[in-house]
């Protein structure tokens, strides 16, 4: 086993690559009650079309695979899984993103066994016509609360009026109507194509010995037969660089109206440690931009044109990103105005003095992250999809310079990219 | 090493009650002020406005701006300012969340320039009339924009036809006309009697050495102040007449079922533990009736769930539904509160149920927010306990125990958020 020590934040991960290609990580916290573990795979809802690897065919599943998929695993030939991790009194969940599908569990004993019970359901699928058909039923009322959902729905609005064809712009859960066509069929394909060790890895953070711990993954895992990984061909339309629509807006019973602004990323062309480089440094930037310490925030505050929950944030992975920022408004094409012309000048004024702060608060997140394993386990998947150890990002955080932003702002903020995704009251 | 850290107590040189859980596992330290006030309708916009005006700028920082910048440069520290409802009470809490200066890169005195800056919020205030207008204007948008989000406003709004002609009706955020009323001198006053004589707790967790930041606080926390006697008021009612039907309709995609229930157990009394079974048993996992049946079995529902209100006695039920499936939601959730008053549960139920709860429990200890939450509902209950107490308590839960509590409860209010 692998012993890296982070001297920033005190800690110690472990990390071991299986002879089936599972990549596992350890970070153990003695002085912690609770074990969490994370077992993910690099699947998410954008990886909508493969190469089937039994024909060589190219494949289109309906949207919202990934996260029905999700939801099927939990269900066993036996004992249905949540009575399994009950039963040990330890809890299990699950989510799907873009890019990733995760199984979890939380604990403060039974941690073995609980291990081997995660490992476990996720890599025996049991689907049936019939079991397929029930959670229709149970995704439809998951959808349906997300259609109630302004900020959801600004979102995944915005994400269409920034893409024409990128997998992207389809919600995760896919739609009422998509998900009725999903058959037993189609998960077992998904699940053969993305559910290979060779694609996943197992992140544990708590109380356990690494010793004991990699020597039971070990174990399991030998008594498993698994093809020989070679890797997945994953299928993405050609995307142009510039938007699909300026403008989407939507009417719901809200009180007050929403705001949600985009921008394109069009550099995409980057290697693993440029890409999160290129993520943290536009974080950086969007923060003196539009952030909580900045003029623009603070007069557009003042205005009324804002509250307190205003945000903005940066998200790039493999093949996209964008910018987002907005919030709820008493007048969205004020505010669209306001951010506009505020951005056009926040050039000029990027100063060293603001961005020496900002880097502090960036270095302090960073350490307060660890507290808690929630945070550290979802980013440390994160960030291994991406390629890169989420150790080392505080290095990454440690080589952005006020020059790479001011070239950031050149590439991102260009004529005609801004998308605004408008909920009004209806 | 005890893991189950728990908190001590000590009286400020300014009468303050301050609790600090010394925990070494934890890259920070958290700092949480609550100022007490009970819940009445003609403070509680007052109150609710209160923090907000305080959070716009003080005489060293007398801009929101400055605040921010300030926080940045203490390493990207977290500033939450809100108001919350426990039971009758209304509570302002600022919580303020640094991190150990052990793990910087140069030496610098985090914490007790957190404690300065908070001080500074709190009992140094600019109080300018134009940010009491312009918070006045934020918090009216707020509270109108509550239904913005329909679980939330399902569940507040359950509680608010259910409670009508309690205090535990009013929103934690007050009224629209309460906020008309308040003038700056009015708000003001309020203030400095708030400041002078309510309930004020900090409550510290970290990897802190408690004499010194005892010293710390005595010399930055200076002001006059009388802690009160008995604050919680709170009425805890129970003999329902006749169960209240509502129904409310919006433009909305998904129903959404909310019943409240009055168990007239609080914290402080010895059933309390034997209810947190009743809860689990219920609602509160995914091994509970509710999820079981609603969800895995009839796949009505994505969530259906139930929780507790431990200061007033209530608990409430929700699930989100397709309209057309009310009555038979409506029917297997009840079915399922029946079943436990007849005592139908099983051994695995309540051997799950139990370690479930010590699980959850165990697992608060290991988060700082958990354990201020933790401790701040036992002390305003005037019952303060340790997780280590609360889990030894629930181990001595029985059968019988739960059946008698589940027998207690009342239906009260079913409110039902409709589609259009």
């Amino acid at each position: 086993m692998d012993k890296i020590y982070n001297d920033t934040i005190k800690e110690t991960l472990y990390k071991e690559i299986l002879d089936n290609g599972l990549k596992v990580y350890m970070m153990p916290r003695q002085n912690y009650n609770r074990q969490y573990a994370i077992f993910a795979t690099n699947y998410g809802s954008i990886d909508n079309s493969f190469i089937d690897p039994e024909t060589g065919n190219t494949v289109t599943v309906p949207d919202g695979i990934a996260h029905f998929l999700e939801h099927k695993l939990f269900e066993g030939e036996e004992e249905n899984t949540f009575s399994q991790f009950a039963r040990l009194g330890t809890s299990t969940n699950a989510f799907t993103n873009f890019t990733t599908t995760a199984y979890l569990f939380s604990g403060t004993g039974n941690f073995q066994q609980s291990l081997v019970n995660l490992l476990d359901f996720v890599q025996n699928p049991y689907f049936t016509d019939e079991n397929v058909e029930k959670e229709k039923g149970i995704i439809t009322q998951e959808i349906r609360m997300y259609e109630d959902d302004p900020n959801y729905q600004a979102f995944f609005n915005l994400l269409q009026g920034l893409y024409h064809y990128h997998p992207v712009r389809i919600d995760i859960g896919g739609t009422v109507e998509s998900i009725k066509k999903i058959t037993r069929e189609d998960l077992y394909l998904c699940y053969n194509t993305f559910y290979h060790p060779g694609n996943m890895i197992l992140f544990l953070v708590g109380d356990f010995d690494p010793e004991e711990t990699i020597n039971l993954v070990k174990e399991n895992q030998a008594r498993k037969d698994f093809p020989e990984w070679k890797g997945i061909k994953r299928v993405f339309p050609d995307e142009p660089p510039a938007i699909k629509e300026n403008k989407i807006e939507k009417q719901m019973d809200v009180n007050q109206p929403l705001l949600m602004l985009g921008f394109k990323e069009r550099e995409l062309d980057k290697t693993e440690r440029e890409l999160v480089k290129q993520e943290i440094g536009t974080d950086m930037l969007l923060d003196l931009i539009t952030g909580k310490g900045t003029e623009l925030y603070q007069s557009l505050y003042e205005d009324g044109l804002v509250d307190d929950d205003f945000d903005q944030h940066y998200t790039r992975e493999r093949g996209y990103g964008y910018a987002i920022m907005g919030g709820k408004t008493k007048d969205p094409e004020k505010l669209y105005d306001r951010l506009l012309a505020g951005i056009k000048k926040a050039k000029d004024n990027l100063k060293e003095e603001d961005f020496s702060r900002v880097c502090k608060k960036y270095v302090g997140d960073y350490i307060e992250s660890f507290n808690s394993f929630e945070i550290i386990a979802h980013e440390f998947v994160d960030y291994f999809f991406k390629g890169i150890n989420y150790f080392e990002v505080i290095k990454i955080i440690q080589e952005i310079d006020l020059a790479y932003l001011a070239e950031r702002f050149d590439q991102l903020f260009k004529e005609k990219s801004a998308v605004r995704s408008v909920i009004s009251r209806g | 090493m005890d893991k189950l850290t728990g908190f001590t107590g000590y009286k400020t040189a300014s009468n303050l009650d301050l609790y600090i859980c010394k925990n070494p596992k934890f890259k920070t330290n958290l700092i949480e002020l609550y100022l007490v006030h009970p819940l009445s309708r003609e403070d509680a916009s007052k109150t609710a406005l209160l923090p907000y005006v305080l959070y716009r700028g003080s005489k060293k920082y007398p801009t929101s701006r400055d605040i921010e910048r300030r926080l940045e440069e203490l390493y990207g520290a977290d500033l939450n300012v809100s108001v919350i409802k426990r039971g009758e009470l209304q509570l302002i809490k600022f919580s303020l969340e640094l991190v150990n200066e052990g793990f910087l890169p140069e030496k610098e005195p985090l914490l007790e320039e957190g404690l300065k800056l908070l001080y500074e919020l709190v009992l140094n205030p600019l109080f300018e009339d134009k940010y009491v207008e312009q918070e006045s204007e934020f918090l009216k948008k707020e509270i109108k924009s509550l239904v913005n989000d329909k679980y939330t406003y399902a569940i507040e709004r359950c509680y608010q036809e259910m409670c009508k002609e309690e205090p535990f009706g009013i929103y934690k955020l007050g009224t629209l006309s309460g906020l008309e009323e308040i003038t700056s001198e009015g708000l003001y006053q309020h203030y400095q009697k708030l400041i002078a004589q309510n309930q004020i707790y900090l409550l510290v967790v970290g990897a802190v050495d408690e004499k010194s930041l005892q010293e710390r606080i005595n010399e930055i926390f200076t002001f006059e102040h009388q802690q009160p006697g008995n604050f919680n008021q709170t009425r805890v009612r129970t003999g329902v007449d006749k169960v209240k039907e509502v129904v409310e309709s919006l433009n909305v995609q998904q129903g959404k079922l909310s019943l409240g229930f009055r168990t007239g157990i609080t914290r402080n009394s010895s059933q309390y533990y034997a209810l947190m079974f009743y809860n689990g048993l219920l609602g509160a996992f995914p091994h509970s009736k509710l999820f079981q049946n609603v969800r895995e079995k009839a796949s009505l529902a994505y969530y259906a769930n139930s929780r507790l209100e431990s200061t007033k006695g209530l608990m409430q039920i929700t699930s989100g539904i397709e309209s057309i499936n009310y009555d038979r939601a409506k029917e297997i959730i009840l079915e399922q509160v029946d079943k436990l008053a007849q005592g139908e549960f099983n051994d695995d139920e309540f051997d799950w149920t139990r370690k479930a709860l010590i699980n959850h429990l165990k697992s608060s200890a290991d988060n700082n927010r958990g354990l201020t939450g933790h401790y701040l509902l036992g002390l305003i209950n005037g019952k303060p306990e340790s997780i280590r107490e609360m889990i030894t308590e629930l181990e001595k839960v029985k059968r019988d125990e739960i059946i008698e509590v589940a027998r207690r409860i009342e239906l009260d209010t079913i409110y039902f958020l409709d589609k259009k």
